[in-house]
């Protein structure tokens, strides 16, 4: 069942003055209960635009945005709601960091939404910390004598303690170096298995969308250029290269290979499936890999 | 959306007033300003609105952005007016209603006063509409440096001026940036009493505080490493210099304040006192 839809959403930036941009135009998208979506597009695209829509932070110039079914801007008072439903962590999170301790930054989103028992509201922001990867000790902190990477992932508990049914990241792990990126990933993933949530992802990364996306979303212009499961999406390595995007290096490579005349298959995206391939190859086992893709 | 604020906007032109010296335009607006405190008869003021009403046209600023810089005062103009109008004594009643008496001097008065806050604002905004914010503060730069004398640190001064004009858009976008975010986690800064208001104005407040610092920091490293040690042995890109059009225009403001003094003398004065 879809949990969020939309309908020829369409937004502009500036309406009624010289600036007046479009940045979305006849969008149409189903998200299914408990995907993992990625979202990628280069700058400028509409990305940062659609996710801003879906929770309610912007409203739509003309079209629909359904929640379970329901219009979201049914009742423009009740819009905060939404908000709690659909989880947003915007880029660079860290900057949002306020409260004394990381403790009670954490539980800023659940008091807003209206927790009120103190046990209650411990559980929640413990569970919370624990999907972050916040060790119990980082909680009576001040947020602002964080690592980078832990402020980041504070930032993203903060966001997850609301226990959103839709999780939306932009750009998790830009400025992260490599440990701290897949420490992320590797968060959100276990998030989403543990919790049946949807998750949309926003990335630069080609690598990470292959990594953790059941579904690529390609923005272009402010219009959906492709939506499809990840490994349909890069077999379109150059309509992807024309619009600014490019397939994950691993898929490059093996794109190469074609093209110098080796008989490998090129719908390979993540590191694990790679080495399987390249091992086939080399034992001279061509015939074997007609197998499906993982 | 809190982008209209349009304090210090500054819109780019080729009018006369365009390319008027900063440092004439500053000196001129001062006269203006303290001349329209003078004119004390129909005539002086009429000729001061008069001015006034043909540089706003050569501005070639659309007018409708003189009236957003007035819509911040109405208040203010109406509140004096009015207050004046009820409370200075006269002899010649127009209006009279219980308790209530309205003299004609205080009609007078109060029409000044009222005339006297919009042309400063007027002026001001003018100012600000025509002349670059570099150019601003290399102007009081140099109309200051007399002061330092007196040790004054004008250029330090002039300095701290330029960087917090120049980082009012970025505030602007970070603070923007920052309330998205805290809406996003359920913030509520629509409803609720003026406590609860002010309380919602913290997880806002405290982040923009900090990034500030941050920006701050990042600027000073950022002008220790072009070597910037202060304004001594400093030289300009841009010097400003006086030219024909600048004479041209003191001479005609020049020639207001010796007309307003003039037609002051013609008719006897309109104000109380």
């Amino acid at each position: 069942m879809a949990i969020i839809e939309t309908h020829d959403l369409r937004f502009v930036y500036g309406k009624g003055t010289p600036f007046e941009k479009v940045a979305l135009d006849g969008v149409n998208i189903s998200i299914n209960e408990g995907e993992f979506i990625g979202v990628i597009g280069h700058t400028g695209s509409g990305k940062s635009t659609l996710v801003q829509l879906l929770n309610g932070l912007l409203r739509p110039e003309s079209g629909k945005i359904l929640l379970n079914g329901n219009d979201i801007w049914a009742k423009p008072k009740k819009i905060r709601s939404v908000r709690f439903e659909v989880g947003l962590v915007f880029q660079y999170p860290e900057y949002q960091l306020f409260e004394e301790t990381v403790y009670k930054d954490i539980a800023f989103g659940p008091t807003n939404k209206g927790v009120k028992k103190k046990d209650e509201l411990d559980e929640i922001v413990r569970t919370a910390a624990q999907f972050a990867g916040l060790k119990e000790s980082l909680l009576e902190k001040s947020p602002f004598d964080l690592s980078g990477g832990e402020k980041r992932r504070a930032a993203i508990a903060g966001v997850i303690a609301m226990q959103p049914k839709v999780l939306i990241l932009d750009e998790p792990t830009a400025g992260l170096d490599p440990k701290g990126r897949d420490r992320i990933l590797d968060r959100i993933r276990t998030y989403r298995e543990k919790t049946g949530s949807t998750v949309l992802l926003v990335s630069h990364s080609m690598e990470d969308i292959a990594r953790v996306a059941d579904r690529v979303l390609v923005m272009n212009h402010g219009k959906v250029e492709m939506f499809d499961e990840t490994k349909n999406i890069f077999k379109h390595g150059e309509r992807l290269a024309q619009i600014g995007l490019r397939v994950p290096q691993i898929t490059q490579v093996f794109l190469e290979m074609k093209r110098m005349g080796a008989d490998v298959r090129t719908d390979v995206y993540t590191m694990e499936f790679a080495k399987g391939v390249a091992l086939d190859y080399l034992s001279g086992g061509e015939k074997k890999q007609g197998g499906e893709a993982e | 959306m809190i982008s209209d604020i349009t304090i210090g906007q500054f819109m780019p032109g080729k009018s006369f007033i365009h390319k008027l010296d900063p440092r004439m335009k500053i000196i001129l607006m001062t006269a203006v300003i303290v001349f329209v405190f003078l004119a004390k008869n129909l005539m002086s003021m009429g000729a001061m609105v008069g001015f006034v009403i043909l540089s706003m046209l050569i501005s070639r600023i659309p007018l409708r952005m003189y009236f957003k810089g007035l819509k911040a005062i109405w208040f203010l103009v109406f509140f004096t007016a009015a207050l004046n109008m009820l409370y200075i004594k006269g002899e010649h009643v127009v209006f009279e209603y219980k308790s209530v008496t309205i003299y004609e001097e205080a009609l007078w008065q109060s029409g000044f006063i009222a005339v006297r806050l919009i042309v400063i604002v007027i002026i001001s905004s003018m100012l600000t509409y025509t002349t670059s914010p570099t150019d601003l503060t290399a102007a009081i730069e140099r109309l200051l440096a007399p002061f330092k004398l007196f040790r004054l640190p004008v250029h330090e001064l002039a300095m701290m001026m330029t960087i917090a004009l120049r980082f009012i858009p970025t505030l602007l976008e970070e603070t923007e940036k920052i309330m998205n975010a805290q809406k996003a986690r359920g913030a509520d800064m629509e409803s609720g009493g003026i406590i609860r208001r002010a309380k919602a104005l913290i997880p806002i407040l405290i982040p923009l505080f900090i990034s500030s610092f941050r920006r701050a920091f990042d600027l000073a490293t950022a002008m220790d490493c072009r070597c910037y040690t202060g304004g001594k042995g400093r030289t300009r890109l841009n010097v400003l210099r006086y030219r024909f059009r600048d004479v041209f225009a003191f001479l005609l403001v020049g020639g207001l304040c010796y007309g307003i003094i003039y037609l002051n003398s013609l008719a006897p004065s309109l104000l109380v006192r």
